[in-house]
């Protein structure tokens, strides 16, 4: 049987696409593959994003949102607080 | 017991002296473990914080008074490993591992979050591979009760081979840890837990360990309620992010959203047309009449481009505030990180590289900072074909036009017709990706991605209000900007004329070098059924940006009848007949046929700007080329199919 840890890498190379699915396929605890996922970014084996969906967020180039053109976007007024979609991938080395 | 510590720094940011050699204790954790609420439930508030000698990390000092023993009570800076390489983790592995033993505190206790065990008790098992104190201060015990999780604590403290116990210094709930820092303290050293020896360098394999020993710990102390109790979020879930209702849903949310937005923006957009065709039309031509330039080329300018152009464009400000209020909403509650899944679902089946929905998804707001997102992708050859399928994700700005034409031919089913340029918009990006991949693109890899979903919230006021509001005044901003240079642009090259007998700024629109460049071009666009003057104008102004269709049909259309201002229904008037004109009567056809056009064709001079500075000149040409390729075989289809049906 393998580690908690190589489990829930098994399963980000397979099928798995939420953490809830992850979960489901290495029938670890939530925490377990949360602190799993923690340490496997830790070490570099997957990268982490934030998700801005629809929003445009990030290197916004000519966007008119974007604070160098004189929009508020990126700043804390205009991000506010709401929920956070982080997408998480194996990282490929070179 | 004695201890050293490291020498204080003579400065004033240092976190106050040696406080008279008293027994030291390290409260360690997790950044968000609840540390600091505990250290200062446990002194009062009384903390010295400053920099720690030698760095810029912060760290809490104070003493306190745990029954009849006196100690020395440390703050470190939160840490998930104590091989982590922030200046945070760094700091507290130095004190924790890096210095001589007799500098080390002389009990850590590790503050360790209920509902989310294995994060905190993986310190746990870094710090018990030495012969160190540990007590484990186990936060957060309701929240995780309230998700079906029982700690048995004896039977933990057992397995981890220190003593747990159960606090909660939200209620000023820490008695039991007073007691058990003090045992521990008189205690001998606990002897190190055994670990199978390990390559030094190998980290993975060290984590790895560590994990194990922490899943093993918890295997028999934890229960975690057999999926009995489920959050809300997950009992939704289920249905949001399933491979068959997850898309129907998506679908069905997304067809709302434009239903809703279609229909009751409607009633606001005729009211504000008719205040630019009648009274803003009025008073600027009486302001010109006053000062005696009524019928000047200035004139002109002002009320057949600024006010007709720019003004027809502004109608839609209504219609794009709910839009985006609506979609503001859907994130602010966390159902767009669902449609996510259901995009990365289709992502991965159709073998696409999975990072490549992220711009794709950015896309459809602004295919601008798609492009740049594009960054997020380590392979050159995802990122590439990446930036070359964002043009074809449907951005906010083509919503005007879609609208605008969706109202003027099918008005009762608008909100359906949008909803369905959306969704071809998003079979244009999976079919012309597959094209790539089987072509260019042949080795590219399917790469997988996980997300880790937020729970679900009720949307706050203020956040969705921002969120709106901040793209309004983007819309707007692009309205009163590039618009503004495309109409006078658009102006000057209509007041040119090309036949004799006029002159510059008094020539009817027909007779302009506007018309005959756009009449030369719209021999091209003949097969297509849209090939008529105004329309290959607004087509040739929507390289710029698609905002400026409506503003140069708007412009062009008033210009014909230099007395009047346009009114909405006027100008839905105007297309209608000359989509009829140049399309021998299968008007359906042409106009799905021109809507397909403009989804697929280069977004705008802005787009081309990033995509230049991503992916360089030669493959910012190849992708106009791609768009206008895919754009015209695809309307050619089209409109030659639907005129036979």
């Amino acid at each position: 049987m393998s580690s908690p840890l190589r489990a829930v890498l098994d399963a980000f190379a397979a099928d798995a696409h939420s953490l809830a699915e992850v979960q489901q396929a290495t029938g670890l605890r939530a925490d377990v593959v949360e602190s799993a996922v923690e340490q496997l970014v830790r070490l570099g084996r997957l990268d982490r994003e934030q998700v801005g969906a629809g929003c445009t967020t990030g290197g916004c180039g000519g966007c008119g949102s974007s604070p160098d053109a004189g929009g508020s976007c990126g700043s804390a007024h205009s991000a506010g607080s709401g929920p956070v979609l982080v997408a998480l991938s194996i990282r490929r080395t070179a | 017991m004695t201890r050293t510590v490291p020498a204080p720094s003579c400065h004033g940011d240092a976190p106050a002296a040696v406080l008279g050699g008293l027994p030291t204790v390290a409260l360690v954790g997790s950044p968000n473990s609840g540390k600091s609420t505990l250290f200062n439930s446990l002194t009062g508030r009384s903390r010295t914080v400053g920099n720690w000698p030698g760095t810029t990390v912060e760290v809490g000092r104070a003493r306190w008074q745990a029954g009849d023993a006196e100690l020395e009570l440390l703050d470190l800076p939160g840490a998930s490993s104590l091989d982590g390489e922030s200046p945070d983790e760094q700091l507290t592995r130095q004190l924790l591992r890096d210095v001589p033993d007799l500098q080390r505190p002389d009990l850590c206790v590790v503050v360790a979050d209920a509902a989310h065990l294995a994060r905190g008790l993986y310190l746990v098992a870094e710090l018990r591979e030495e012969t160190g104190r540990v007590v484990v201060a186990l936060t957060m015990r309701d929240v995780a009760a309230s998700r079906g999780i029982e700690i048995d604590v004896d039977a933990l403290g057992r397995a981890l081979g220190a003593t747990v116990v159960p606090i909660d210094p939200r209620q000023r709930q820490v008695e039991g840890l007073a007691t058990a820092c003090r045992e521990a303290l008189a205690a001998p050293r606990p002897p190190a837990r055994s670990v199978s020896p390990l390559a030094d360098d190998d980290e993975f394999a060290a984590a790895e360990e560590r994990l194990s020993w922490v899943d093993a710990a918890t295997g028999t102390a934890v229960r975690a309620g057999d999926g009995a109790v489920r959050t809300l979020s997950d009992k939704v879930d289920r249905w949001a992010t399933s491979p068959v209702a997850g898309p129907l849903l998506f679908l069905a949310v997304m067809w709302a959203v434009f239903q809703v937005t279609t229909t009751v923006a409607a009633p606001l957009q005729n009211l504000l047309g008719s205040l630019f065709s009648g009274p803003v039309t009025s008073l600027v031509q009486g302001a010109f009449g006053l000062v005696g330039l009524r019928g000047s080329a200035l004139d002109l300018f002002v009320v057949n481009g600024l006010v007709a152009g720019v003004g027809m464009l502004l109608t839609f400000v209504p219609l794009m505030a709910l839009v985006f209020t609506l979609l503001a909403l859907l994130e602010d509650s966390g159902y767009m990180a669902r449609g996510a899944v259901v995009t990365d679902r289709l992502m991965r089946r159709i073998g696409l590289p999975g990072k490549a929905f992220l711009p794709l998804v950015v896309g459809f707001g602004c295919n601008v900072p798609a492009i740049s997102a594009t960054r997020i992708m380590g392979d050159a050859r995802h990122r590439l074909m990446t930036a070359l399928l964002v043009p074809f994700t449907s951005c906010s700005a083509r919503l005007t036009v879609y609208v605008l034409l969706s109202a003027t031919f099918f008005p009762d089913h608008a909100g359906s017709a949008v909803f369905v340029l959306y969704l071809m918009s998003i079979l244009v990006v999976v079919g012309v990706g597959l094209g790539l991949r089987s072509t260019l693109w042949r080795s590219v890899g399917g790469e997988r991605l996980v997300l880790d979903l937020p729970p679900y919230q009720r949307p706050t006021l203020h956040v969705t209000v921002a969120v709106a509001k901040m793209r309004v005044v983007a819309f707007l901003r692009e309205a009163t900007g590039l618009i503004v240079a495309t109409v006078a642009a658009v102006w000057a090259l209509q007041a040119v004329p090309v036949r004799g007998g006029a002159s510059f700024g008094h020539v009817a629109p027909a007779d302009s070098l506007f018309a005959a460049v756009c009449r030369a071009v719209a021999v091209v666009f003949a097969p297509l059924g849209f090939g008529d003057w105004h329309t290959t104008g607004a087509l040739l102004t929507g390289f710029v940006a698609k905002e400026a269709v409506i503003s140069s049909w708007a412009q062009t259309y008033a210009a014909a009848d230099p007395t009047a201002g346009l009114a909405p229904d006027q100008l839905q008037s105007a297309v209608s007949g000359a989509f009829h004109a140049s399309s021998g009567g299968a008007t359906s056809a042409a106009v799905w046929a021109f809507l397909v056009f403009l989804l697929a064709y280069t977004p705008c001079v802005a787009t081309l700007g990033a995509q230049r500075r991503e992916i360089g000149l030669r493959w910012t040409a190849f992708s106009v080329a791609l768009s206008l390729g895919v754009a015209y075989v695809l309307a050619l289809a089209v409109f030659q199919v639907g005129r036979l049906l």
